[in-house]
């Protein structure tokens, strides 16, 4: 059963660690401007969501892709992203609803779950992340969250 | 089963192609355009005209892939006609194909204006234009470029990356007009400036006359610009000529509705020659964008196959990168009617504004950091009332929500 990164925002404290773990990981550095996670933070309603890759079913961010360079694998459930295939037109970037393509040097970079082993869960000490089947996940938490979101975004 | 012709074989037209395909094997689709070339993306012209991609890379399929996909391709002659009465159309080569179905996807050209002198001009929209322009930049040290637009900037970015003197002339007084508001036109060209780009701004070309190896631009203002080779990057209007008294409504683009239908039953329109109702400003509008593209002959092949599809969709989004720097455009980029709202933003050199009419996300700009540019595409697309986000922003909080990681830092 393909995987994904499981986000509980209720247990997520905003300490960004994932970000720091993300780019250390896979960019050899510690610096917030080159991780594939972002924690969308909302200190006033201190809630926050770590933002990353839902490894869609229909990735929409490879709709506009001249070159193909971002599919669907089918066998391991990844929204793959072929960097020699890439000639940094960036689209893509346009078209995630969820923002979650990051840019790296001019090119597009996102979360491909580390091979299996995500650096960032590692290093969440709250278990905020967590890597497992998006199914696991039960529809009231589901809809908690969801309402959770539209109260921060969109409450009058 | 249904005879369903595609006039056209860029972006709009392979993915109606797809479409229909993933609903039916059986229809019968015949693919006709102009050009004896595979499919390929203009998006992908200026990278084969900077060298960064061979010209192969260009191309989206084969040939093999129209018969893969049980299609009849008739590439290298183009539609002249189109007949609604007889549900057909005719070809430059005297031959006639018969429809249940029509799709028109001709895209756009170059639009070159009438100016003395200015002859076979070249331009860059087509791979043939591109490997023209390509082979003639190749021994110059001066290219000037006729056009600060999207496809201007981007020949300028191009060549600039081989080692190009440039010099961009531009009609209005800010480089990427309409796409980018004026500050953030600004931003643009201070770096062009900055990377030892010439920009001859509110300048119009009068005249071109023959030089000795080159070409000598006459402007308005008395100057001469002086270069090996010239570009023209003016705009692209649709190529609905095949149209003419068909009936199919055209202004100047063909005008469909969500789903892709012309109002000729029967005929469908998608891509740069379509144009559809912008939902903020309720215009007529061409977006000539490789993803309008895609997304509009999407929907028109699942409905000429008999599936039924819409988008609401038909914000103007753009994004590119002269010289480095990323910039984003999405809907409208500055307030057009008394009570539209802002919201803008510096930090160094990143620079953000937010338009909102009612309450609603219409447009933005992007320029450094352009990663929140699919959230708020997505934004301005679903319509929705954002108050707490609009008076978050005002708050000069949380800006990050929306305009990316550089937030936090403030």
């Amino acid at each position: 059963m393909p995987q994904t990164l499981i986000v509980d925002p209720a247990r997520c404290t905003g300490c960004r660690s994932c970000e720091t773990a993300c780019s250390t990981f896979r960019e050899g550095e510690s610096n917030l401007f080159k991780c594939r996670i972002k924690v969308v933070r909302f200190p006033e309603e201190f809630f926050f969501y770590p933002l990353v890759c839902q490894q869609c079913e229909t990735p929409l961010c490879a709709v506009p892709c001249p070159t193909a360079a971002l599919k669907k694998d089918g066998r391991t459930g990844l929204v793959e992203f072929i960097r020699e295939k890439c000639v940094g037109c960036k689209m893509c970037l346009t078209a995630c609803p969820f923002g979650a393509i990051s840019l790296v040097d001019g090119y597009p970079v996102k979360c491909d779950l580390c091979a299996g082993e995500p650096a960032c869960t590692r290093l969440c000490e709250p278990g905020a992340i967590t890597l497992g089947e998006p199914e696991a996940m039960g529809q009231s938490q589901r809809l908690l969250l969801a309402g959770k979101i539209r109260e921060v975004y969109l409450a009058k | 089963m249904k005879r369903l012709v595609i006039v056209g074989n860029g972006g709009a037209a392979i993915s109606a192609l797809r479409a229909i395909r993933s609903t039916s094997k059986s229809h019968r689709i015949t693919l006709i355009s102009a050009e004896d070339c595979p499919a390929y993306s203009p998006v992908l012209t200026t990278y084969y005209l900077a060298g960064s991609i061979p010209y192969r890379t260009m191309f989206l399929c084969n040939r093999d892939f129209y018969r893969r996909h049980g299609v009849r391709a008739i590439l290298g002659d183009g539609v002249v006609a189109v007949e609604p009465q007889d549900q057909r159309v005719v070809l430059a080569g005297g031959n006639a194909v018969s429809y249940d179905e029509l799709l028109v996807a001709t895209g756009s050209s170059v639009a070159v204006p009438p100016i003395p002198g200015i002859g076979d001009c070249l331009t860059l929209w087509t791979a043939a234009e591109a490997r023209r322009l390509r082979e003639q930049a190749r021994h110059a040290a001066t290219v000037a470029v006729v056009g600060a637009g999207l496809i201007g900037m981007q020949i300028a970015d191009a060549l600039w990356r081989r080692g190009k003197k440039i010099v961009v002339i531009e009609m209005q007084e800010r480089v990427l007009p309409r796409v980018m508001d004026g500050d953030g036109a600004a931003l643009v060209a201070e770096r062009l400036r900055g990377a030892g780009v010439e920009l001859r701004l509110g300048e119009q070309v009068r005249e071109v006359v023959a030089r000795d190896g080159g070409k000598g631009l006459l402007l308005a203002s008395g100057d001469v610009v002086e270069a090996e080779v010239v570009v023209f990057a003016t705009g692209v209007r649709p190529n609905a000529g095949l149209l003419d008294g068909s009936g199919v409504k055209l202004s100047p683009g063909v005008e469909v509705d969500e789903g892709g239908r012309t109002n000729m039953e029967h005929i469908f329109a998608a891509g740069d020659v379509a144009q559809g109702r912008d939902p903020v400003t309720g215009r007529w509008q061409v977006n000539a964008t490789w993803t309008n593209a895609v997304e509009g002959g999407w929907v028109a092949g699942l409905n000429m196959a008999g599936a039924t599809a819409s988008r609401r969709r038909c914000a103007r989004v753009n994004v590119l990168s002269p010289l480095g720097l990323p910039v984003a455009s999405l809907g409208m980029v500055e307030p057009e009617v008394r009570g539209d709202d802002e919201v803008v933003r510096r930090n160094g050199s990143s620079y953000q504004r937010l338009v909102f009419r009612r309450g609603r996300l219409v447009g933005a700009v992007l320029v450094g950091e352009i990663e929140a540019a699919g959230i708020l595409s997505n934004l301005i697309d679903r319509e929705e009332l954002l108050p707490q986000v609009e008076s978050r922003l005002r708050r000069r909080s949380a800006f990050h929500v929306v305009a990316g990681p550089q937030g936090f830092f403030q």
